[in-house]
């Protein structure tokens, strides 16, 4: 077992390179945002951990990556830890590798590509050529297809998630490399509407085998909707008996300066290394996970 | 009440009014989403295995388990066997129904493990080797051990179970009572 993790651990650290090099030759900066924030991003679903003196372990980079753009960064990515109170499974670990992008200019279809790309090259660095295309599909026709229903026509969160995991998610096992994409705008996060559709949003995810690996989007450039979507999910926290969790007033701030039209995309590390390994969790290629601490 | 925290390997829950044990669970969580608890469970009297996906937080009800020492005694001309317990000395019947596949086995003064559901008896398990006396058999063919050839005998308990062609009539053999098959003969 320990001889299985040194090898994995050696051979992560190729493919964890081989992320760093795609970048690099592509143009991009690596950045380096705090860990610690005093106000992370409000989401209903993601718990951040307080680490005490006012401040918050970040559950995602994003908001920091963001400033970085509106004061002129057009190509930036950050391999770094995130943090999530409560998620522990085979694919969850409390604290996990995130790499995270963003690119000017862009929109969700772009970064898509550049996703692909990314999957290609990293699959090269562990020996094996990823030949399987990439399958595209519309979150509505696929849930049309699995759970009979279409969820941008008439919103139901509770129906929405255990739909998603109970039958959505396990139909895509079969699938080396999938994207959903313009998925409900309720499920929106950060992503911008669709000009062509106001039911959906410019966001995608790529499921590996039917384990999500990332979750991109054209980011929202509105600073009164982004405020707004803040409220919302503070008011369904408090109505989950969770509690609101402060808005970053600087981040609306540099929004209403101008976000530059760019999309962004976070991609779980950990997962896509152990998926293109054919390990059975993330915990094989983790030096430690929680439980082993 | 447990919640989906408290899930993990053997704990032990109540759904619609049977008790189920669990045999594997998962944590699933779409990034942006709810997270859930993906739950096999397997249902202690039956067996029947099914499988729940719990939203977190929901809350599941705890199982009212206990187990006890039990101590057969006879089956009387109803058909009903009694037992008792070996710490209380409660005297225990129980119809064919609830002794289920351990009937076949059961021989007076056995020791057997009783599971209790909200104080009623779900279930016997029995020791896994139990030695029962041969009472009926076709005469027995000397010499011929390695051919693995069998015969089909009655037991004391009036279960039938194949055994070599070398066991008589009157001997006693041991019995896994997870397979209910013969291991071997026992001198008496």
């Amino acid at each position: 077992m320990q001889e299985g993790r040194t090898a994995l651990l050696e051979r992560r650290h190729r493919l964890v390179a081989s992320i760093r090099e795609f970048f690099d030759e592509r143009g991009y900066v690596e950045v380096e945002t705090p860990s610690l924030v005093p106000r992370p991003a409000v989401d209903v679903h993601l718990d951040p951990m307080e680490a005490g003196g006012g401040r918050y372990l970040i559950p995602s980079p994003e908001i920091q990556m963001k400033r970085l753009v509106v004061e002129g960064m057009r190509r930036i990515y950050q391999i770094g830890h995130v943090y999530r109170a409560g998620e522990s499974g085979a694919w969850h670990n409390p604290e996990f590798t995130m790499l995270e992008w963003y690119r000017g200019g862009a929109g969700y279809v772009d970064l898509m590509d550049e996703t692909e790309a990314l999957v290609r090259a990293v699959s090269a660095a562990a020996g094996r050529a990823f030949d399987a295309p990439f399958g595209r599909r519309p979150v509505r026709d696929v849930f049309l297809a699995e759970a009979g229903w279409d969820p941008s026509a008439g919103w139901d969160e509770d129906r929405y998630f255990l739909d998603l995991v109970e039958k959505v998610e396990p139909s895509l096992k079969d699938l080396p490399a999938v994207f959903l994409f313009d998925y409900p705008v309720e499920a929106a996060a950060m992503a911008a509407p669709k000009a062509s559709d106001p039911a959906l949003c410019e966001r995608f995810e790529l499921y590996m085998s039917g384990i999500e690996i990332a979750n991109g989007y054209t980011e929202l450039g509105d600073a009164r909707e982004q405020e707004r979507r803040f409220q919302a999910a503070n008011r369904a926290r408090e109505a989950l008996g969770k509690r609101a969790l402060p808005v970053d007033e600087t981040f609306l701030e540099a929004l209403r300066r101008g976000l530059p039209p760019c999309a962004g995309i976070a991609l779980g590390v950990d997962r896509l290394v152990a998926t293109l390994l054919g390990a059975d969790g993330i915990g094989e290629v983790m030096a430690f996970t929680d439980d082993r601490l | 009440m447990y919640d989906t925290s408290d899930i993990r390997k053997n704990l032990k829950v109540k759904i619609d009014g049977d008790p189920y044990i669990v045999v594997e669970f998962q944590f699933v969580k779409p990034g942006k989403g709810q997270a859930f608890t993906r739950t096999r469970f397997k249902n202690m009297i039956t067996g029947a295995v099914i499988d729940k996906t719990y939203k977190s937080g929901e809350k599941l009800e705890p199982a009212d388990l206990e187990e006890a020492s039990l101590q057969f005694q006879y089956r009387d001309a109803d058909g009903m066997f009694h037992f008792m317990n070996a710490q209380s000395y409660d005297q225990i019947e129980l119809n064919e129904d609830k002794v289920g596949d351990a009937a076949s086995f059961l021989i007076e003064n056995m020791q057997v493990t009783a599971l209790f559901f909200e104080g009623r008896v779900v279930g016997i398990n029995l020791p896994t080797f139990v030695e029962i006396e041969v009472i009926e058999a076709e005469p027995g063919v000397k010499g011929d051990t390695a051919t693995g050839a069998t015969k089909q005998v009655t037991l004391s308990t009036g279960a039938t179970v194949q055994v070599p062609l070398f066991i008589n009539q009157g001997e006693w053999i041991r019995i896994d009572t997870r397979t209910g098959q013969y291991v071997e003969r026992i001198k008496k």
